[in-house]
């Protein structure tokens, strides 16, 4: 059974630099996380980077995906003001078949 | 005049800059096919070994000092053919390939320090090709990733939509699914859009 956990905005805040660790450790318990804040840019790479340190037998990685997320003016002048500017989908690849996504949706197949 | 004199020999004795060229996209994506066409056409030797079995390039594969000439100019590149990058790597996907269970896990292994060292190269190019397979959907984290993170450092990028000789090519769902950027339709196999290519590396990189 797929375990899905939507993680608020404030919740991410807090944690800071802690939010890939916090990712990561709850990925690995085979939970599907849904972030009320996407990803930036830079921290899907450190994602993938820190990804790749982790995979076994058992973890073969991720799948991800992210709507929104731009790191223009606007959405920078939104996050400060506490809004929300998209979403990241993140689940272990051994329970997401596919994050399937076109510029305004992201369909999820789970196996 | 002395300044004149200065200033001839300033040129004769300054260095040509050699442009760091590389390699992105997911596995498979046809990097290494692209690289060995360029190498072979400007040096006759290939870079990288290729084959069908993904994360087939495992550490980044350089080529220094490669000169090409386009329209009466020579660039000089050091081509750097790095790994796929991928967010996952099942050993078991290479088991269907053939490979013995322990090979798979060797390769696996490898697979992932591969991708670490591409990632970690994305702060040291001088210019990105990101290469696409245009039979599949372009439009992945992976490539999003890897685009936007050149694009925070004003890295001139240039999307390589590869396999056009194969029936189900779509350029055009690449050229939707990327607007802002400059597309090249390429077989790399074939050698079909090359000097396109080489053009437009020149006319990005000036």
């Amino acid at each position: 059974m797929a375990k899905i956990e939507f993680i608020s905005n404030r919740t991410l805040q807090n944690l800071e630099n802690q939010k890939l660790n916090y990712i990561l450790s709850n990925i690995k318990k085979n939970k599907i996380l849904v972030l009320e804040q996407p990803l930036t840019l830079k921290e899907e790479k450190e994602l993938i980077e820190r990804t790749m340190k982790l995979i076994s037998k058992d973890f073969p990685g991720i799948e991800v995906s992210s709507l929104g997320g731009g790191e223009g003016f606007k959405e920078t002048i939104i996050k400060m003001l506490g809004g929300n500017v998209g979403l990241t989908i993140i689940g272990p690849s051994n329970l997401v078949k596919e994050l399937k996504k076109d510029p305004n949706k992201i369909y999820l197949n789970v196996k | 005049m002395l300044d004149g004199l200065f200033k001839w020999f300033s040129k004769l004795f300054k260095k040509k800059k050699v442009l760091s060229l590389g390699f992105y996209g997911s596995p498979n994506a046809g990097k290494s096919t692209l690289a060995n066409r360029i190498c072979e056409e400007w040096t006759g030797e290939p870079i990288s070994k290729v084959s069908e079995v993904p994360h087939e390039t495992r550490t980044v594969q350089k080529k220094e000092k490669v000169v090409v000439k386009v329209d009466g100019k020579e660039l000089v590149m050091n081509i750097l053919d790095m790994p796929g990058i991928a967010t996952k790597v099942d050993y078991r996907d290479f088991v269907n390939y053939g490979l013995s269970v322990e090979e798979s896990q060797q390769r696996a292994r490898e697979a992932t320090k591969g991708i670490i060292e591409a990632i970690k190269w994305l702060e040291h190019v001088d210019a990105a090709l990101v290469v696409m397979d245009s039979t599949q959907d372009p439009y992945t984290q992976v490539n999003i990733t890897i685009l936007g993170n050149l694009e925070a450092r004003n890295i001139p990028v240039i999307i390589v939509a590869n396999k056009t000789d194969l029936k189900k090519s779509n350029v055009e769902k690449i050229k939707e699914a990327f607007p802002q950027h400059t597309i090249i339709p390429v077989s790399a196999l074939k050698g079909d859009g090359m000097q396109q290519l080489y053009k437009t590396i020149a006319s990005k990189v000036k």
